[in-house]
């Protein structure tokens, strides 16, 4: 498992097994090795002096897991939860450090393989500065689902984390 | 027209007046009479009188020429025969004078200076009456009858002078008594002008004048009595054809009131049998009302299942998605076991259409059981409309039957009423038939009062005739007599008079 993981390379979008989920109107994908499960919504206990997009921490079967709101990460509008709101628990591993983090998403579609030559790199648009976000964007019949860097996406809020609240990191 | 009223002058004593008028009249008269009557009888014998004295004054100078006579010797005897009877005759006349004579017819003399004169004549006569006697007794010769003679042709004229002036003095009181007689004659024929015409002024102004007044009053009531009669008999005329038609019109009054008592009843009849079905309908529409309430009641039992229903569906669509989930995170783990967890994959996947399936399934179910309660909610608003319009029925129902149950009091009401009016109409008809019949008698008696009327014309003009003769005319004393009568008190009299003469 762990080699497989390794395998998989860590940027730039090749083909294979996608989670997708909902945002608003848009679906996202995210590598499936990088999914360490998916739980439906649970209680949120909220952190003193967090970011905004930090709803809190979550325990899960006894780990203490940060959750953070993707669409505030967005900048999205808040919404609130529904039945179909799930929590996709992430694997990050920094260095030998592996740490979990959840992700807050209005809903999960399905885990779906795409091949490579319907994945086009991220389009260079004028005012977009930032395109580390993204991996790239799949076909898949009529829709477009953006694949995420869920790294990237993370990274800062590790760090943030860590910062404000100093995390020991259990594993 | 009111009757005319009589002057005021009238009123007091015409007739009183009149009675002392004619009482003076004949007064006066039977006073001239008597008085004439009396100076008549006095003056035969102041004639007489007047005569006797003016034969004494011959008597006086017959006895002076005998006693001459005797004294010349002139046939003496026969002389002294006439002497002595003269003397006697004188003698007796004079006392017949004096005192009155009845075998003469002679008064005794009242008047005092007549009286005084024959005293004078008296005392004459004594001395020559002893004269005479002695001429007669004594011899011619003898001293007495020269004396004698000498006393009586001394005194002679003396005598005859105051028995002259005793006969001037009757002859003066006589013709004083005639010229007294004509005052009085003149005097009480005035007297008698004047009551005569006081007599005629009084009866001209006080009762003339007013019966002619009185008779061109008659006239004209007369002629407006007729005019009245005659509008009285027209009218009578209109009333009795009035009556006979209001008995006809009556009559169908009272065909039309037979109908409107038949329908009435029907009315009644129809209202009670409308009450009964009104009654009908108030059971049926509480009849519906129950089962309205077991509609709603089956409904709400509906709607609590349903609920129920959607509670079970939840937690099938609960479980799809927890299933859903499990699918996933078996996929998640088949990915990461990479070749050997592909199988795994397969599986995992048929089990998350399954959960898809299911979760559909439950989605669509909710949703007809959603269609269902909103139907059942729709279903249950109609059926409380429709309880409310049946509450409405019901009023409505209600009123009817308060209305119904009105009409038919009404209805028996305006029977009773209807009855009253018959037996009012009844008594109307017999009014309107005396009504005829009076205004017959009243046309009648109407015809009967002009034909009076006409007789007090003729009366007036009867009373015109007795007071101012057939040849003057009527009518010019009524036209005369209306402008003296109306010209000054009543001016618009005349005007509405001649406006009934124009109608009559």
């Amino acid at each position: 498992m762990d080699n497989q993981l390794t395998n998989i390379p860590e940027t730039k979008a090749v083909g294979g097994k996608f989670l997708t989920f909902n945002l608003e109107q848009e679906e996202y994908g995210i590598l499936i090795n990088r999914v360490k499960e998916i739980i439906g919504m649970m209680p949120v206990s909220a952190i003193p002096r967090a970011s905004q997009f930090i709803k809190g921490v979550i325990n899960l079967r006894g780990i203490v897991i940060p959750i953070v709101d993707l669409r505030l990460k967005f900048g999205m509008q808040a919404k609130e939860q529904t039945e179909k709101t799930c929590i996709i628990v992430i694997e990050q591993k920094k260095g030998e450090q592996k740490t979990n983090i959840g992700i807050i998403v209005d809903s999960v579609s399905e885990v779906l393989t795409i091949s490579p030559e319907n994945i086009d790199p991220p389009p260079a648009l004028v005012g977009c500065k930032d395109h580390s976000y993204l991996d790239g964007i799949a076909k898949s019949k009529n829709c477009i689902k953006m694949i995420l860097n869920i790294d990237e996406v993370l990274a800062e809020e590790s760090a943030d984390y860590k910062e404000k609240i100093q995390l020991e990191p259990t594993h | 027209m009111k009757p005319t009223q009589r002057p005021e002058r009238f009123n007091y004593g015409a007739r009183a007046i009149i009675f002392w008028l004619i009482i003076l009249i004949a007064f006066s008269c039977i006073g001239m009479s008597i008085t004439a009557l009396a100076f008549l009888s006095t003056q035969k014998q102041d004639g007489l009188v007047i005569n006797i004295a003016g034969r004494q004054r011959m008597l006086s100078q017959k006895m002076s020429k005998e006693a001459i006579s005797i004294k010349s010797n002139i046939n003496t005897e026969a002389n002294r025969k006439a002497l002595q009877a003269t003397h006697a005759l004188f003698n007796k006349s004079h006392l017949g004078l004096l005192k009155g004579d009845e075998e003469m017819q002679l008064p005794a003399t009242t008047n005092k200076k007549i009286l005084e004169q024959l005293q004078k004549v008296d005392a004459l006569w004594s001395p020559f009456s002893k004269n005479i006697l002695e001429i007669i007794e004594q011899d011619q010769d003898s001293l007495a009858f020269q004396q004698s003679v000498t006393g009586i042709l001394t005194n002679n004229i003396a005598l005859l002078k105051e028995m002259n002036k005793a006969v001037g003095m009757y002859e003066e009181a006589s013709s004083k008594k005639i010229s007294l007689l004509k005052n009085i004659l003149i005097l009480g024929a005035i007297n008698s002008f004047v009551a005569s015409v006081i007599c005629w002024m009084t009866v001209n102004r006080k009762i003339i004048l007013n019966i002619r007044k009185i008779s061109a009053d008659l006239k004209i009531n007369a002629e407006e009595v007729s005019n009245s009669s005659n509008h009285i008999s027209s009218a009578s005329q209109v009333l009795a054809d009035g009556s006979t038609s209001a008995a006809a019109s009556l009559e169908q009054t009272t065909e039309a009131l037979k109908e409107i008592s038949i329908m009435t009843h029907q009315n009644a009849d129809h209202s009670q049998e409308a009450d009964d079905l009104m009654q009908k309908a108030e059971q049926a529409t509480k009849e519906a009302n129950n089962y309205m309430d077991q509609v709603t009641a089956s409904q709400r039992e509906i709607a609590t299942e349903s609920s129920k229903i959607v509670k079970i569906i939840k937690t099938i669509d609960d479980i799809a998605f927890q299933t859903n989930l499990l699918a996933l995170n078996a996929a998640v783990e088949a990915a990461r076991a990479g070749e050997a967890g592909a199988g795994f994959a397969v599986v995992a996947n048929e089990v998350r259409n399954l959960a898809i399936r299911a979760a559909t399934s439950a989605k669509e179910t909710a949703g007809l059981i959603e269609t269902t309660v909103k139907k059942l909610d729709h279903g249950t608003s109609l059926v409380e409309t429709t309880r409310e319009s049946f509450g409405k029925v019901e009023d409505s129902i209600d009123k009817v039957v308060q209305l119904v149950k009105g009409v038919a009091t009404g209805s028996k009401r305006q029977v009773q009423g209807i009855e009253e009016i018959n037996k009012s109409i009844k008594t109307l008809d017999h009014l309107t038939h005396e009504n005829a019949a009076n205004a017959e008698e009243s046309a009648s008696a109407a015809a009967e009062l002009h034909a009076m009327a006409e007789q007090v014309d003729q009366v007036s003009l009867s009373l015109m005739e007795v007071i101012f003769g057939a040849a003057k005319k009527h009518n010019q004393v009524m036209v005369a007599d209306q402008r003296t009568h109306y010209g000054t008190k009543t001016l618009p009299r005349p005007i509405s008079y001649k406006k009934e003469v124009c109608h009559g």
